[in-house]
C-alpha cells in the first residue's frame, strides 16, 4: 500500500448484520450496561473516571512516584512543580467525551483552548509535558494541537526527549541538528525537532523519522532509548509498576501498554466466586514486588487478546466484566449462535498469545534476548519520591513468565507440549521443519 | 502533627479544594478519615465502608520522604508529621 501511495481501503455494507438470537444478545447487552454502572461497578478508576476522565491517570503517576520527565530519567526535584492534572484540566473544561456507545462516561475530556477545544488524554500532559520538562499547560496544549494537525501520536516523544538527552551528554552537536542548539522546557525547540522528524528535514530529519533504532545505531545512547522492540514507550510507567515492565518486555509488538489494560488485577471484592483466577490478586497488585506479575500478565494478554477480536474496548472490561468473561461469551454465543463458555474463550486467548509468539520465533524477533526493557528501567532506580529504588527486577519475571506459559525458559520459544495442548500441530510441523527446536 | 492533603475528583467537590495543610492531634488514618468526615460530611464514607474497611472505588495513598508511596488499605495505619495524602 505504501509504494501505491495508498492511505486506506474503506469499505461500505448495505445490509443488516443478522444477530441468531436477538433477545439473548439484548438480555447480556443490560447486563453489560447493569456491571458498568458507576453504582455497581468495583473498579478503583471507574467512578473518578467518569467524572475526571484519563488526566487522572498523570496524577495517580505522579503520586506513585512514576512519572516521566525529561525522558524518564527519574523521579527529581523538579516534578512536585508539574502540577498538571485531573485538577488542571477541570477548569478547562468544555464537556466530557467517550467514543460511540461506550459505558464510560468521559474517558478524554475536550478542553478550552483559544476559540477551539481539543481532546486531551493523559498520553499529552505526560508525553508532550514532562517528558519534555514543559510545566505550562498552554504549551502543551499547542503542541497537542500540531501534534494532532501531524497525525502523529505521543510515541514519537521519546524519540524526541532521547535527542535532547543525547545533545546533553554530547553524543549529538549542532553540526547534526543543522545549528539547532537543544535543551528541555522550550517548546519552540520541540517543534522545530518535531517539524524535522515530520517533514524529514535534513539527514538528521530523515534519522529522526526512522526513530530511535536507527538513531541509537548511528549515535549509541541505546541504554536511554525509550523502546522495546524497536516501538517508542507510551510513557505508561514500567519501572514504578513491575508488572507493566513485564507486559512491555514480553509484548511482541513492543512496548503497547494497550495490549494488557488495565494494568492491574481486578478488584477482589468484583470477581465473582465461580471465577478462579490464577493467580493471588492481593500479591498481583502490589507494583513493587515481582511475586505473581508473571501469572497476572499471562492472565492480561490471554484474556486482552479475546476482547481485541471481540472488538471490544480493553479499557471497559471492568468490574466484574474485567475477570468473568462469561459476558462475552454470551455475547458471542447470541450473535453467532456458536455456544461458547468463560473458559473457552481463555483457552483462544491463550492460543492465540501462542500463535502471535510462534509467528514472531519464526520472523526472527521473539526470544529471551528480544523480551528486554530500555536499560534505564533496568539499571537507574528512582533517586527519590514515590517509587524509590525501583528499577525493573527482569530477569527473574522472565524465568516466572515462561514457566507460566510452559515456554523455554532459555529461549523464550513456545514448546511443542504447549503448542500441541492448544491444538496448534501445524505450527508444531512448520516448527520441525525449520529446525527451531534443534 | 502536619498532613499535606491533596483532594482529586469527588474529593475536591466535596472539599472546594486542591489541596490543604492540615495541622491535626491525629495517630492513624482512621483518626484522620473521623476528622475529615466532620469537615467535610460525606468525605468518610467514600473512603471507609461501615465495617471499616476501604471502600473499593476510592483510594487514598500515602507519600513519606524516603518511603514508597502506598495505597492505605488499612486504615489503622500510623500517620507521621509531613506524610502527604492523595484522596482520588
Ligand atoms: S472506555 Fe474505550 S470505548 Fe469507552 S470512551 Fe474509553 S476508549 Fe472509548
Amino acid at each position: 500500500m505504501g509504494s501505491k501511495k495508498v492511505k486506506a481501503i474503506a469499505v461500505r455494507g448495505t445490509k443488516e448484520i443478522p444477530i441468531f438470537d436477538p433477545d439473548a444478545f439484548m438480555d447480556v447487552y443490560h447486563d453489560f450496561w447493569k456491571e458498568l454502572s458507576p453504582n455497581d461497578c468495583v473498579d478503583i478508576f471507574h467512578r473518578p473516571w467518569g467524572v475526571a476522565g484519563d488526566s487522572l491517570a498523570t496524577d495517580y503517576i505522579k503520586t506513585m512516584g512514576g512519572l516521566a520527565v525529561k525522558n524518564d530519567q527519574g523521579f527529581d526535584e523538579e516534578v512536585p512543580s508539574f502540577d498538571i492534572g485531573s485538577a488542571t484540566i477541570r477548569k478547562l473544561l468544555v464537556r466530557p467525551m467517550s467514543c460511540f456507545s461506550c459505558g464510560l462516561p468521559s474517558c478524554s475530556q475536550l478542553i478550552a483552548y483559544g476559540d477551539t477545544v481539543l481532546k486531551m488524554h493523559t498520553g499529552s500532559i505526560i508525553g508532550l509535558g514532562s517528558n519534555f520538562g514543559i510545566t505550562d499547560i498552554n504549551a502543551i496544549m499547542e503542541l497537542h494541537k500540531i501534534w494532532t494537525e501531524l497525525g502523529l501520536d505521543v510515541s514519537v516523544s521519546p524519540t524526541i526527549s532521547w535527542t535532547i538527552e543525547a545533545y546533553q551528554r554530547g553524543l549529538i552537536t549542532k553540526d547534526d541538528t543543522d545549528g539547532l542548539e537543544l535543551k528541555w522546557g522550550d517548546p519552540q525547540i520541540i517543534l522545530k525537532l518535531v517539524h524535522k522528524l515530520v517533514f524529514k528535514e535534513g539527514q538528521f530529519g530523515e534519522l529522526m523519522a526512522e526513530g530511535l533504532k536507527a538513531l541509537t545505531e548511528k549515535y549509541g545512547g541505546e541504554e536511554f532509548a525509550l523502546h522495546v522492540k524497536g516501538l517508542d514507550i507510551t510513557l505508561v510507567p514500567s519501572r514504578s509498576m513491575y508488572g507493566m515492565g513485564l507486559a512491555y518486555a514480553v509484548n511482541d509488538q513492543g512496548a503497547d501498554h494497550c495490549r494488557i489494560y488495565p494494568p492491574y488485577p481486578p478488584n477482589a471484592d468484583a470477581v465473582p466466586e465461580h471465577i478462579e483466577l490464577p493467580f493471588d490478586v492481593e500479591k498481583a497488585a502490589i507494583r513493587d514486588i515481582p511475586d505473581e506479575k508473571a501469572k497476572l500478565i499471562k492472565w492480561s494478554f490471554d484474556s486482552r487478546a479475546v476482547l481485541n477480536c471481540l472488538t471490544t474496548c480493553v479499557f471497559l472490561s471492568r468490574g466484574k466484566l474485567f475477570s468473568d468473561f462469561s459476558y462475552f461469551a454470551r455475547a458471542l454465543t447470541a450473535a453467532t449462535g456458536t455456544e461458547y463458555t468463560h473458559d473457552e474463550l481463555m483457552k483462544i486467548g491463550e492460543k492465540i498469545c501462542n500463535l502471535e509468539r510462534s509467528y514472531n520465533v519464526l520472523n526472527g524477533n521473539a526470544s529471551r534476548k528480544d523480551d528486554t526493557l530500555p536499560k534505564r528501567y533496568l539499571n537507574e532506580p528512582f533517586k527519590s519520591g514515590g517509587s524509590i529504588g525501583m528499577v525493573v527486577p527482569l530477569d527473574r519475571m522472565l524465568d516466572d513468565y515462561y514457566k507460566a506459559r510452559n515456554w523455554d525458559m532459555a529461549t523464550g520459544r513456545p514448546t511443542q507440549e504447549k503448542l500441541l495442548e492448544l491444538g496448534l500441530d501445524f505450527v508444531v510441523e512448520d516448527f520441525k521443519n525449520r529446525g527451531v527446536w534443534s | 502533627m502536619k498532613i499535606h492533603m491533596v483532594y482529586l475528583v469527588h474529593f475536591h467537590d466535596l472539599a472546594g479544594k486542591d489541596e490543604e495543610l492540615l495541622e491535626l492531634d491525629i495517630e492513624t488514618a482512621d483518626d484522620l478519615i473521623d476528622y475529615l468526615e466532620s469537615k467535610y460530611p460525606g468525605m468518610g464514607m467514600l473512603l471507609r465502608r461501615e465495617d471499616g474497611s476501604a471502600q473499593p472505588y476510592n483510594t487514598a495513598i500515602l507519600n513519606r520522604k524516603g518511603e514508597r508511596a502506598q495505597f492505605i488499605k488499612d486504615f489503622s495505619v500510623g500517620l507521621a508529621d509531613g506524610d502527604h495524602v492523595t484522596l482520588i
